[in-house]
């Protein structure tokens, strides 16, 4: 039955002609190892057309979700994170791979005339897939892909003449954005696909009409491609396989860092591996620079087209003995180059410490906002929205931009790196705590440069006299008895409950009764903190306000005017009035507040 | 190609194997030929033209796009206090509204800038882009000299390109606007990066 509708096909589509041409093409000398690279390549190429298609089933190509597509697609769709790793590991191996189809074809002079055109076919399938990765590398619109394709379309628009026209259609206007997205898209899905696949075609005929160049000495009987390279073919493919699934499962997918966000440039921007030794190249920039045109011409249009010039051009001199010597040599002091160029430009990177921190800074933005993500779902303005009203990510950033030049967050500037200079404010760690009070009060510390050493308030400029808190903490407290230093604590706790803190919720919780105390003693006892301060509806003078100290409002309130009657008034000496002058907006404020409380989780 | 063993002859019912293209016919003249050639790429072409003329449009959309340096304020004088021997550049974000295609995006960061007071009424304004190739460059005060971590570009206070450093242009300079209150306003926009004149990408 089966075998009448195979003839009754047959007789109309002359299939078994065709399938017999595919499979019994003449193999001299017998199957080969060495003839494996352009069916796994193939092979590879199939593999990218499926995870491909089934990546396209869950993407969205826009600029607010993007990102966020791949992030349901890895976190929330089961197996997501291994079809997308499938898809990216494989797009890895291919530039080996083909590498080795490359070094094969040349070494066993599978180049030469008649096989030209074909050989042509095969650097357009090299420029094609190097095209694809590229394009690909922006689709998920992350910080690394961005900043990444960023640097790729400057330098394409270094190309005379064309450049900078071209480099505008490539990313859909002057800046990136939405259609930069879908560009990319409709030339990584469909455009390069499709001539992809057209050269393929043109590629295996033109292999099929040559014949396979056979390795000398032959050293096995004559077979045909079907079973016995087949299989080898067959086992080649699997080991291609096995690779990216052990690299698939080993690096958990395909990385993605957090999402593209344009104000922020993600310093630890790379290329992938295989585009390196490129980037490598670029740093060597200036000793070109006194060549005509300049480095920039020669790194990025001159050097590149000479390198593919030469390989387009091997096959016309390599019928001589000499020309094909030439290419091999040629090809393999390319390769060592290239590998040079990769190592040192890994070997930077190994070494440069401040790299080493944007990878790691990458690191945890891009947990956090997944984190995010996951706990409060995707905004509909998109995840970056997420990280930008994060005051966990966001506020170390205004820190250390904002105020880390006066004050210090636990010695540092916020974001955890050293301070160059000695700070001229107060020591923010523990903002609001007991501890911060108890430092503030003692007669040891207050002039330090913890607290106000470095400032006015402790050394007033000659015309002017010394801040009345400091004269009360270094000329009275010391002189106080321990009845006054126990009322003196509970005072601190009293104050300090006022920060609510969420840190110390249970403690102010266990000493309520203590803390009654303290703000009885704050006005009625021989303190005389209500001579100036504000506590509580009662008392007050020209000190700052101190109810709700240390709150999240007070906070708020003393960054955006600190000269303002409640704060320093008119005792103020140089923190600016960050709200008031819009250096920050409220939102900002507010997300400094909340973090230096450690309310953020 | 020899056909596989037992393939059967065709019945007479059955339809025949595909047959040879005709050949051309006798009476063909070249004068002809040429005459139908040249009418079947005629109608041929103005068939595709059409749709190959609306893609080509649309695609080649962007090539119109020009952007305005738009005038953003930044800060305000006291923020950038004159000292002694001269002020070290300050940081500040670009926060504009900004439009990208269907979006309106509320203000938000579109850049950033390093500010230099250098004088009473003299402020001095760098597009933080690295004129290389677009990264972000820091200030970094232990050296007095601003450093591009992508690739190793070092610029001096002043700007200029600073030792043996990739870039082949010096920081891009922007036009600044003092306004009443000491509004510090700045003209932004990007300029095309990698090469030694300053041109800009609008």
């Amino acid at each position: 039955m089966i075998r009448w509708f195979g003839d009754w096909l047959d007789r109309r589509i002359d299939h078994r002609r065709l399938l017999h041409e595919a499979l019994y093409e003449a193999v001299p000398g017998g199957a080969r190892w060495r003839y494996v690279w352009g069916s796994t390549l193939t092979f590879a190429i199939i593999v990218q057309f499926i995870t491909g298609l089934a990546l396209w089933f869950g993407y969205s190509p826009s600029a607010q979700t993007a990102w966020e597509s791949i992030y349901y697609l890895e976190t929330a769709t089961p197996g997501g994170w291994w079809l997308r790793g499938i898809h990216h590991w494989t797009a890895q191996l291919m530039v080996p791979l083909l590498a080795f189809h490359l070094l094969q074809v040349v070494i066993d002079g599978a180049y030469r005339a008649p096989r030209e055109v074909n050989f042509w076919f095969g650097l357009g399938l090299l420029g094609l897939t190097l095209a694809l990765s590229l394009t690909g590398y922006l689709l998920p619109w992350d910080q690394k892909g961005y900043w990444a394709s960023k640097v790729a379309t400057n330098l394409l628009a270094n190309v005379p003449f064309v450049g900078p026209s071209l480099q505008k259609l490539v990313i859909g206007g002057s800046d990136f954005g939405h259609f930069t997205l879908t560009r990319f898209f409709a030339l990584h899905a469909g455009l390069l696909p499709a001539l992809l696949v057209a050269l393929i075609v043109g590629h295996v005929w033109l292999f099929r009409r040559h014949g396979l160049t056979a390795r000398q000495p032959l050293r096995k009987p004559n077979t045909t491609f079907w079973p016995d390279q087949v299989l080898v073919d067959a086992v080649a493919c699997l080991a291609v396989m096995a690779i990216v699934l052990v690299l698939d499962w080993w690096q958990h997918g395909a990385e993605l860092t957090s999402p593209a966000n344009p104000s922020e440039s993600y310093s630890a921007a790379r290329p992938d591996w295989y585009f390196m030794g490129l980037f490598q190249l670029l740093k060597f920039q200036d000793h070109f620079e006194q060549l005509p045109g300049g480095g920039m011409l020669w790194c990025t249009v001159i050097i590149p087209g000479a390198v593919a010039g030469f390989l387009f051009l091997m096959p016309l001199w390599s019928g001589s003995r000499f020309g094909h010597g030439l290419n091999l040599f040629a090809l393999s002091c390319g390769l060592l180059v290239f590998a040079a160029l990769t190592a040192i430009a890994f070997w930077h990177d190994a070494h440069d410490e401040h790299y080493r921190d944007a990878v790691a800074q990458g690191h945890r933005e891009a947990d956090r906002v997944k984190e995010l993500a996951t706990r409060n779902g995707v905004p509909p303005e998109g995840a970056l929205a997420l990280l930008t009203t994060d005051p966990f990510t966001q506020a170390p950033k205004l820190f250390a931009a904002k105020c880390a030049s006066c004050h210090s967050y636990d010695g540092r500037d916020g974001l955890g790196a050293a301070l160059g200079d000695r700070q001229s404010a107060a020591e923010l760690k523990g903002w609001g705590s007991r501890e911060w009070l108890r430092n503030f009060l003692d007669p040891e510390k207050i002039g330090g440069d913890h607290i106000w050493g470095g400032t006015a308030l402790v050394h007033p400029p000659a015309d002017k006299k010394r801040n009345p808190m400091v004269d009360y903490v270094l000329d009275d407290i010391p002189k106080y008895t321990p009845e006054e230093k126990a009322m003196l604590e509970r005072v601190i706790l009293a104050v300090s409950a006022e920060a609510q803190l969420p840190v110390q919720r249970e403690a102010d919780a266990r000493d309520a009764v203590l803390i009654e105390q303290g703000r009885k003693e704050f006005g009625d006892s021989g303190l005389n903190c209500a001579d100036c301060h504000e506590f509580r509806g009662e008392g007050g003078g020209k000190g700052c306000l101190l109810t709700g100290w240390g709150s999240r409002e007070w906070t708020a309130g003393i960054v955006h005017n600190p000269a303002d009657k409640n704060y320093y008034g008119k005792r103020n000496d140089r923190m600016q009035a960050f709200g008031q002058k819009h250096e920050l907006s409220a939102r900002q404020i507010d997300m400094l507040a909340q973090w230096l409380r450690g309310e953020v989780n | 190609m020899t056909p596989p063993e037992g393939e059967p002859q065709p019945s007479p019912q059955e339809p025949p194997a595909p047959v040879e293209a005709p050949a051309p016919p006798a009476e063909s003249t070249p004068r002809r030929d040429f005459l139908k050639t040249a009418a079947c790429a005629a109608l041929g072409g103005c068939a595709i033209a059409a749709p190959i003329g609306a893609a080509v449009v649309v695609l080649a959309n962007p090539l119109r796009s020009r952007g305005v340096p738009l005038p953003v304020r930044i800060t305000t004088l006291s923020a950038l206090p004159l000292t002694e021997p001269h002020a070290p550049p300050k940081f500040f974000q670009v926060v504009t509204e900004r439009r990208d295609a269907w979006t309106k995006f509320p203000a938000r960061a579109i850049g950033a800038v390093f500010l230099q007071r250098t004088g009473e009424n003299e402020v001095v304004a760098f597009n933080a882009a690295c004129p290389h190739l677009g990264c972000a460059v820091e200030y970094r005060a232990g050296r007095a000299a601003f450093y591009c971590p992508c690739h190793n570009s070092e610029f001096a206070v002043t700007g200029e390109v600073h030792g043996k450093s990739p870039s082949r242009r010096g920081l891009d300079t922007l036009p600044v606007e003092l306004r009443e209150e000491g509004e510090v306003w700045v003209y932004f926009e990007n300029f095309k990066a990698g090469i030694a004149q300053k041109v800009s990408l609008a």
